[in-house]
């Protein structure tokens, strides 16, 4: 099921004195349930933090974010951990795969994590290697793949337990044109067959024009939304 | 621990082989060490009891209770008639009393020692400790002797030679030298005198005091031996372990032992240091993968249960190929025996034999690896703690 976005408010800084960096600055934002959006912005506007308190790996200094009825932001430690095993699926910038398991078994992360049986894991995760190309490479080891399919692998796993939320942090960072635009394609076109929202942060213009929901941030604070509903 | 979190560790351990190699290396050997040690230990506590206890009063000595009227003839010459029972070898009932032994050069006083012959011929010191001639002949028309070599070299007495037997209440005539024994105990080298039980049992009239040394089978405990005399105990009899007859050989073996887990603590907080090394490596190797499993949710807990049960894993295998190398070492030394005569050939408590056989025991056999396993878990608690304990919000930040 997916899930709608809501932020009021919120500022997030970094440090404390006068070496403090305000990552943040009172962002509201509002993104309806199935939606497809680029969190875009140069370096350091704020795209990554943006995604930790979307994702519950952060909390924020003011403000509310709210996934799907739920407020991340008022949660502890353990709900946090629960909220993101059971809701978020996360694709990295360098993919981070475990090395040390096949890309079924690193696709199959979230599922085990969350306790689901193993063939109904194994199953979904199975299908959406096939989805994305690397139904014949379940077997292999993530040092054995190209750049694009490693991340490819990485959509499959942030997509394997079925989350309603899924958050890219610029996943075609370190990709080339082609697979950057496959990648991508693949991840929305995924995330809108499996009803998950999908939030990417970039400054890829190659992502930022294949995405018609946009959030640009400067500064830490959002500069335009575009594509999207107006925040209260 | 799920079979995800069990696959998870297990290809962590393989896929960094040489670093899993070298510290199952450093532990094995340890525990192997520690295993093989402790069974020389006890090698060294059985040769030591043996030896002592056949100078002595065997494992468990039956005698009359202090101020119980048993004639010593009557004690030595019922306890001659028993059969041992199950945990015991032999029963050795002996008479002992105190005389003057005079010779062409001089007199020796002496404790006569009557004792069965044909049963601890061989087998107690200082029957089996003779240098020269025979035991003495329980069938000789005339009684007989064996002298310790100090006294002989006092009275200028050899086998063969004859002496004078005297007691407070008189001569008891003339004795022959059967033999002479030397155990390295100068007590007894100089004041011990062997003679056939029958024949002490005449000679030593009111002077005598009897008493029955019980040989244990098998390693049987002092208990077991206990438990089984005591219904053969008549009225006014009781029964003594050696560690109670010989105090200062229990504390001594008392003391190898608390040296030997001193010892053994000392090499566990080294094998625990070597295992905390490489878990906190391997988490520090591994804190961005740590990390993106604690982004996609992974608990801390869990975190934490992962590196302890890769930590386990790792000292239960080399626990256990510890055991091995130390079981396989002790295995062999036991069949040839080590000989400490170099260091122990004047120690009273190695009279007997200077050889030891190494033997496992439960205790000294999983204790090295039980304990090793115990202190890695403990020393890898704090690596495991760091790898849950970093912040998940950096992740991002760190995987960018």
């Amino acid at each position: 099921m997916s899930a709608a976005i809501r932020l009021e408010g919120v500022s997030k800084a970094f440090g404390a004195g006068p070496a403090a960096v305000q990552a943040l600055r009172s962002v509201s934002l509002s993104i309806p349930a199935g939606a497809a959006v680029v969190v875009a912005g140069p370096s350091g506007s704020g795209k990554t933090t943006l995604l930790s308190l979307l994702g519950g790996l952060d909390s924020p200094d003011a403000g509310r974010v709210v996934v799907d009825g739920l407020e991340v932001s008022a949660l502890g430690e353990r709900e946090r951990s629960a909220f993101r095993r059971r809701r978020v699926g996360f694709a990295f910038q360098e993919a981070h795969l475990l090395e040390e398991l096949t890309i079924l078994e690193n696709a199959t992360v979230p599922p085990a994590l969350l306790g689901l049986p193993r063939r109904a894991g194994d199953e979904r995760a199975r299908g959406l290697l096939a989805q994305l190309g690397l139904g014949g490479r379940t077997g292999a080891y993530p040092r054995e793949l190209s750049g694009g399919e490693r991340q490819r692998a990485a959509i499959a796993r942030a997509l394997s337990h079925g989350p309603g939320l899924v958050l890219a942090d610029e996943p075609t960072a370190n990709l080339d044109s082609q697979s950057a635009q496959e990648v991508t394609d693949l991840l929305l076109e995924l995330c809108a067959r499996h009803g998950a929202t999908a939030v990417l942060a970039t400054h890829d213009p190659r992502v930022i024009g294949r995405v018609p929901g946009r959030v640009i941030l400067k500064d830490g604070a959002v500069e335009r939304v575009e594509g999207l509903p107006a925040a209260d | 621990m799920n079979r995800f979190w069990m696959l998870l560790a297990m290809r962590t351990l393989l896929r960094r082989r040489a670093r899993s190699g070298i510290t199952l290396a450093a532990v094995s050997l340890g525990v192997g060490i520690l295993v093989f040690l402790g069974a020389v230990m006890t090698g060294v506590d059985d040769t030591m009891v043996r030896s002592t206890v056949a100078a002595h009063s065997g494992h468990v000595t039956v005698r009359p209770q202090p101020g119980a009227r048993i004639p010593a003839r009557e004690f030595a010459e019922r306890w001659s008639r028993l059969a041992p029972p199950g945990c015991a070898e032999f029963l050795a009932p002996r008479a002992a009393f105190g005389a003057l032994l005079v010779g062409g050069r001089g007199t020796a006083s002496v404790e006569v020692l009557g004792l069965l012959v044909e049963r601890e011929g061989g087998r107690t010191v200082p029957a089996a400790r003779l240098v020269s001639g025979r035991l003495p002949d329980p069938s000789a028309p005339r009684p007989e002797i064996c002298l310790g070599a100090l006294a002989a070299e006092r009275l200028g007495a050899a086998p063969g030679d004859t002496l004078r037997l005297r007691l407070q209440d008189g001569d008891r005539g003339p004795v022959r030298v059967a033999g002479v024994f030397r155990t390295g105990i100068e007590r007894m080298d100089a004041g011990t005198a062997l003679m056939a039980l029958g024949a002490a049992l005449e000679a030593g009239g009111g002077a005598l005091t009897a008493e029955t040394a019980v040989f244990a089978r098998d390693r049987a405990g002092s208990d077991e031996l206990l438990a089984a005399l005591r219904p053969m105990l008549a009225a006014g009899e009781e029964a003594v372990p050696w560690q109670e007859r010989l105090p200062d050989l229990d504390e001594l073996i008392r003391l190898n032992h608390f040296s030997m887990l001193v010892f053994i603590a000392l090499v566990t907080v080294l094998l625990a240091t070597a295992v905390s090394n490489t878990a906190l490596i391997s988490v520090l190797d591994r804190y961005r993968a740590l990390g993106v499993l604690k982004a996609l949710g992974a608990r801390p807990s869990e975190i934490v249960r992962l590196v302890m049960f890769e930590s386990a894993v790792l000292t239960l295998a080399a626990g256990a190929a510890g055991l091995l190398l130390g079981a396989l070492a002790t295995l062999v030394a036991a069949r040839t025996g080590i000989d400490l005569g170099h260091w122990t050939s004047r120690n009273p408590h190695f009279v007997l034999s200077t050889v030891i056989h190494p033997r496992l025991t439960a205790a000294m056999t999983f204790g090295p690896a039980a304990g090793a396993l115990g202190a890695s878990l403990l020393a890898t608690l704090w690596p495991a703690l760091t790898a849950a304990r970093g912040r998940v919000a950096d992740v991002l930040r760190m995987a960018r």
